[in-house]
């Protein structure tokens, strides 16, 4: 009995121990984040020539039309000729980007479905939704002789259960291998050769709610396979030799509904529900910029308080002046985002203002689409993989395509 | 017995917990041992990367060559063969 009581303090001592211990590691990798973080991008830019007005060249090329119910997300394939797209109407279609016509629609037992992709060699496209199930279609070979029923239950190459809660995003990481991330807080790797997951990834505390692979060609598999972005407010990396993330980054208070790597694939973009975009490094472990509305609409305003001869403020007085302001324009969250090609260009979509083209260098609005001639929220913007087109995908059942 | 039991759950739990921290300081021991390049170093690899990135969306720095812009080809073989319906002419072979 009392050698139990003295194990049961030796215990607590080591577990109070143990805690400073942690407190100081903590301290000691804040001041190294301070001590690397020197500069942003925008002030290492500060050189670059900042781009002309109306240097984006993106005009209208087609209003895909078909889909009956919200359009919920929309993906190139990888030689950039066709856009997969998932809609609440219950299918997914398969477009021709250049002719704009419909080489395949699918129709899912599920209708409920938020996310979709197409595997790298066009031979199977996958959907995910509130189901938490995952489904993978076949959409290369057509066997003769079946009727359209029979046809359609053969094009189901592999059903993957075992999420818990709502599959949020998912990608080909190969034309065999896929990964999800899901509302029951994890993301999973699956094998369409094994016919299951292969792996878990556990270590967010929220709905992991957006995922994004990174772009190597086979020989540098030593890399990180991809990024997750959670409603916990962070972003993750993993690969799948790691048993946790191998970086882990704090973005915001509130959750990252979006994220996409960085083409040189050394760092990424995550959009919020704050309303912001960040851009994080990798190679060193912090943020390196970020792209807020917000702040833009604020200080334009505050250059016209002061253009009217208004007294100019103190510091105590602009701090409470940015907050009226702040709630004056309530800035919606970013629903989703993409970069152009070269990384140059970030495309966000707001919830409230459509899609605003950033500069990524110079962190100034360079462009708009705005609702780009939807009827309804524009909720997803996909830029194609050679970098001459992209699209928008909206609430009003129509994806439209922009090109160079 | 309860409370000798009841002392046993609360030891385990104590030693979970204490697992746990530990855990967590062999991770923060990675963090700090991780090499980190300074963010104006990242910087300038991402400037230089997205300078020598040709991207034809920006169109004051780089161009698209027409004939290699499959929406170009495509809208022009378009409205070249809406021509020859317009015109109506055929030719009988």
């Amino acid at each position: 009995m009392s050698g139990s009581v003295l194990k049961a303090g030796d215990l607590q001592q080591s577990i109070l121990q143990a805690k400073q211990e942690a407190k100081a590691l903590f301290g000691e990798v804040e001041d190294i984040h301070l001590r690397i973080r020197d500069t942003t991008l925008v002030k290492a830019a500060s050189s670059i020539r900042p781009l002309n007005a109306g240097s984006i060249s993106l005009k209208l090329y087609h209003t895909l039309r078909g889909h009956q119910n919200k359009v919920a997300q929309v993906r190139w394939s990888s030689n950039s000729s066709q856009v997969l797209s998932a809609s609440q109407d219950g299918y997914l279609i398969l477009w021709d980007i250049v002719t704009g016509f419909k080489k395949k629609a699918i129709f899912l037992e599920n209708q409920w479905v938020l996310t979709c992709a197409i595997a790298p060699n066009c031979e199977n496209v996958v959907s995910g939704g509130l189901d938490n199930t995952l489904t993978v279609y076949n959409v290369s070979s057509k066997q003769p002789g079946l009727s359209e029923y029979e046809q359609f239950y053969s094009s189901v190459s592999a059903v993957f259960k075992g999420h818990r809660a709502y599959i949020s995003d998912c990608d080909f990481t190969s034309n065999h291998h896929l990964v999800t991330s899901s509302g029951d807080m994890t993301c999973a790797m699956w094998d369409m050769a094994k016919g299951s997951k292969v792996r878990d990834f556990v270590e967010h505390l929220g709905d992991v709610l957006c995922l994004s692979k990174f772009n190597h060609i086979s020989s540098q598999s030593d890399r990180p396979l991809f990024v997750s972005g959670s409603a916990d407010g962070y972003a993750k990396v993993w690969d799948p030799r790691c048993q946790y993330s191998v970086q882990s980054f704090s973005i915001s208070n509130s959750d990252v509904n979006c994220i996409k790597t960085f083409p040189e694939n050394h760092s990424f973009v995550t959009g919020s529900d704050d309303g912001i975009i960040r851009l994080f490094d990798m190679r060193s472990d912090c943020e390196l910029s970020s792209y807020s509305l917000a702040s833009t609409l604020t200080s334009h305003d505050n250059q016209g308080f002061r253009s009217n001869g208004n007294i100019s403020p103190t510091s105590v007085d602009r701090s409470s002046k940015a907050e009226s302001i702040d709630s004056n324009y309530n800035i919606p969250g970013i629903v989703s985002l993409d970069l152009s090609k070269s990384g140059r260009l970030i495309y966000g979509c707001y919830a409230d203002y459509g899609c605003i083209i950033w500069d990524t260098l110079k962190g100034q609005v360079v462009g708009k689409l705005g609702f780009a001639g939807h009827s309804n929220k524009v909720n997803q913007v996909r830029v194609s993989p050679d970098g001459i087109a992209l699209c928008t995908a909206s609430w009003d059942q129509t994806i439209k395509v922009w090109a160079a | 017995m309860t409370s000798i039991r009841q002392e046993e759950i609360t030891n385990r739990i104590a030693e979970v917990k204490l697992k746990r921290i530990l855990e967590l300081n062999t991770r923060l021991r990675d963090t700090l041992d991780r090499e980190r390049i300074r963010a104006s170093d990242a910087s300038l690899l991402i400037i230089d990367y997205v300078q020598k990135t040709p991207d034809y969306i920006i169109s004051d720095m780089w161009t698209l060559p027409t004939e290699e812009n499959k929406f170009h080809q495509f809208k022009k073989i378009r409205s070249k063969k809406s021509e020859m319906k317009a015109s109506g002419c055929c030719s009988i072979m």
